[in-house]
C-alpha cells in the first residue's frame, strides 16, 4: 500500500512543482529540489489532502522530514 | 536607560524567563554565572577597538553573548552557525575582529572564568556591533551601528509597547543577524517579556504551531512569513487567539496581506514598520486603523518617524514639500557611523544636506497631509521603457489591487531596442488566463506600463530572511532566455 502512495505522493510532486522529470524516492526532501520552498509546501499540503481526502493537524506536519514520512503519515491516516 | 544599566538590571536586579528552541527553560542562576564569566573574559581579555564575532546556535546563549559584549564595551559582529569558513573569513577582512566566538570557545570560557564582577579594563566603545548584509557586489556590506542608535531604539520600542508586560510571550523568530530580533531583545530588557526560541527554519507550518502551542502575544517578522501564515490552508488549521501584537516589517506590506489582515487580525495590534539596515532598526512605524487613514493611492502607510529619526523627501538637491515624490533621506541618533572598511560607498550615502547628516535610502516616498510615509518605489526601480519613465513597484501595487492577484513582482532586463523588457511574475490567488489579467491590466495601467511578458508563478523565491529574492528571478529568466 505504501508503494501506491508513494507513487500517487510522486505524481503531485511533479504537479506541484511543474518538473514531470523530477526523480522521487522515499529519502527526496525540500533540499533536493529547487522549487520546493516554504510557499510551495503549502501548496503541496494542500495538494496532497485534496487528492488522499485526508485532512492534516497542524502537529502533523512539522516533522515531515522528507517524502517517506509524507508516505508514513498518509498511510496512517488512511488506515 | 543606558543600555549597560539596561542589561545588568534585567539580568541582575529582575528575574527573567528565556526559552531554547527545544522548548526547555534556561535556569536563571546558571545564564547569570554564564553571563558574568563571559563578561570578565570579554572586558578583560578582547581589547575594545578590535571586537568579537559572534557564531553560535540560535539559543539563549547567543544573546547571552550579545548582552555580554554590549555590556562590556565590546563591539560585536552576529554570524549564522552555518556560515561557511570562507564567508566568516570574509567578514573577519571586513571587521577586523580578534575573537570567534563559536560553541566551543563559548564553553571554554564560561568554564573557565571567575564569576565575580570584574570591572572592565577600557573605556565602553561607541561601536555596538557591525552587522554584515549580503551586497550587491557579492562582498558584505558592514555596516557599523553606535551604541546610540540602539539606545534611541530600544527607548522607543518601551515607549511605543506599551502594551507589552513581563507577563508577555515573544517568539524569537528572526536571526541575530538579522537587525529586526533588537525589537525582540528590547521589549526583552525593558519590559521583561519572556523570550521563545524559535527553531522555525521555513516550514510555516512549525511556526504556526509554535505561535499555537507556545501561546504568543507578540511576534515580530518579515512581511512574507505573515503573508504564509494568513494563507488559508495555514490560518485554518491553527489557533493564533493568543496573538495581541504583531510587527511587519523587512520587506513591502502589500494591499493583498493588508486585507488578509481586515479579514483575520481584526482583535490584534498590527504594526507596519519600514527601515533600512543603516538606520536601525527602523525608521517608520504605525499601528493599523483598518480604515481609510492606512492606504492612500495603494499605498499601505510606514507612519511616522520614530525615535529621534528624522526624514525628508529630495529630488534633484531640493527639499521636497507635502505629497511629492522624491527620494527618503534619514537621519537623526539612529543613523549608522558608516560601513567598515569602505569609506567611498560611506561617502556615497552619507550626504550632507542643510548642515544634517542623512542617508540615502534609495527608496522613493512622498508624505501626506497627516505627516505619514509612504513608500512607493525603489531609485533603481525607475527605469526607462519605450521613452518613458516607469516605476516597477508602483505598477506591481496597481496589478496587486486586482482582487484575484496574490503578489506580483515586477522586474526589467535590459535589451537594445527598447532599453528594458519588463517581466511581470504573478502569484495568483485563483485560476485565470494570462490574456484575461492583460486585459484587466488595460483598465488600471497606461499601456507602457503594462508588462511585456506575464508569467504566473506558484510561489517566489525566498532569500534567507523570508523576502522575495528578485535576483533569483531575474535569473530565472536570463537562464531560459
Amino acid at each position: 500500500m505504501n508503494d501506491e502512495i508513494l507513487n500517487t505522493v510522486a505524481t503531485i510532486l511533479k504537479d506541484t512543482f511543474d518538473e514531470q522529470n523530477l526523480e522521487i524516492s522515499r529519502l527526496t526532501s525540500a533540499e533536493d529540489i529547487d522549487e520546493w520552498d516554504s510557499l510551495s509546501h503549502i501548496e503541496l499540503i494542500s495538494n496532497l489532502e485534496g487528492q488522499f481526502k485526508i485532512r492534516f493537524a497542524l502537529g502533523e506536519l512539522q516533522d515531515l522530514q522528507n517524502v517517506g514520512d509524507m508516505v508514513d503519515l498518509i498511510a496512517s491516516k488512511a488506515s | 536607560m543606558e543600555i549597560q544599566q539596561l542589561i545588568r538590571q534585567r539580568i541582575f536586579d529582575n528575574t527573567f524567563t528565556l526559552i531554547g528552541t527545544s522548548g526547555e527553560k534556561y535556569d536563571v542562576e546558571k545564564f547569570r554565572m554564564e553571563y558574568t564569566a563571559l563578561r570578565n573574559y570579554l572586558s578583560t581579555k578582547v581589547t575594545n577597538t578590535s571586537g568579537v564575532g559572534i557564531k553560535l546556535k540560535k539559543d539563549p546563549r547567543f544573546l547571552m553573548a550579545m548582552l555580554a559584549c554590549m555590556e562590556s564595551g565590546i563591539s560585536y559582529v552576529p554570524m549564522r552557525i552555518n556560515y561557511p569558513e570562507s564567508r566568516v573569513d570574509q567578514i573577519k577582512q571586513e571587521t577586523g575582529f580578534s575573537l570567534l566566538l563559536t560553541e566551543e570557545i563559548f564553553d571554554e570560557i564560561v568554564s573557565k572564568n571567575t564569576i565575580e564582577y570584574i570591572e572592565p579594563n577600557h573605556n565602553k566603545l561607541d561601536t555596538l556591533y557591525t552587522i554584515c548584509t549580503s551586497g550587491s557586489t557579492g562582498k558584505p556590506k558592514a555596516v557599523i551601528v553606535s551604541r546610540t542608535s540602539i539606545n534611541d531604539f530600544w527607548k522607543w520600542c518601551d515607549d511605543y509597547f506599551t502594551q507589552i508586560t513581563f507577563k508577555d510571550r515573544i517568539l524569537q523568530v528572526a536571526d541575530f543577524t538579522f537587525d529586526i530580533s533588537l525589537i525582540d531583545v528590547g521589549l526583552f530588557l525593558y519590559k521583561g517579556a519572556s523570550l521563545n526560541f524559535s527553531k522555525f527554519n521555513g516550514n510555516i507550518f512549525t511556526l504556526a504551531l509554535e505561535i499555537e502551542e507556545k501561546k504568543v502575544t507578540f511576534l515580530n517578522t518579515v512581511v512574507n512569513n505573515f503573508n504564509m501564515l494568513l494563507e488559508e490552508s495555514v490560518f485554518s488549521r491553527a489557533n493564533f487567539s493568543s496573538l495581541k501584537s504583531v510587527v511587519m516589517g523587512g520587506a513591502r506590506f502589500t494591499t493583498g496581506l493588508y486585507n488578509k489582515c481586515v479579514e483575520n487580525f481584526s482583535n490584534v495590534e498590527v504594526n507596519n514598520l519600514y527601515g533600512v539596515t543603516e538606520v536601525p532598526v527602523y525608521s517608520h512605524a504605525k499601528k493599523m486603523n483598518f480604515n481609510d487613514s492606512d492606504i492612500n493611492d495603494h499605498n499601505i502607510s510606514v507612519g511616522k518617524t520614530l525615535g529621534t529619526t528624522t526624514a525628508i523627501i529630495v529630488k534633484d538637491g531640493k527639499r521636497l514639500p507635502t505629497g511629492e515624490k522624491g527620494e527618503l533621506l534619514l537621519g537623526g541618533g539612529q543613523l549608522m557611523k558608516g560601513y567598515a572598511n569602505d569609506p567611498i560607498q560611506t561617502k556615497e550615502v552619507l550626504i550632507e544636506f542643510e548642515g544634517e547628516t542623512y542617508y540615502r535610502t534609495g527608496d522613493i516616498s512622498y508624505q501626506a497631509d497627516n505627516d505619514e510615509f509612504f513608500i512607493v518605489g525603489r531609485m533603481d526601480d525607475t527605469i526607462k521603457y519605450r521613452g518613458y519613465r516607469i516605476n516597477l513597484l508602483d505598477i506591481d501595487s496597481y496589478i496587486q489591487t486586482l482582487d484575484y492577484v496574490d503578489h506580483a513582482v515586477t522586474f526589467a532586463i535590459p535589451n537594445e531596442l527598447t532599453q528594458n523588457t519588463t517581466i511581470c511574475y504573478i502569484k495568483l490567488k485563483k485560476d485565470i488566463e494570462v490574456k484575461a489579467i492583460k486585459k484587466d491590466m488595460a483598465q488600471i495601467l497606461l499601456d507602457y506600463q503594462i508588462p511585456e511578458k506575464i508569467l504566473l508563478v506558484d510561489s517566489f523565491p525566498l532569500n534567507d530572511n523570508g523576502k522575495i529574492c528578485k535576483k533569483t528571478l531575474r535569473s530565472y529568466h536570463l537562464e531560459v532566455k
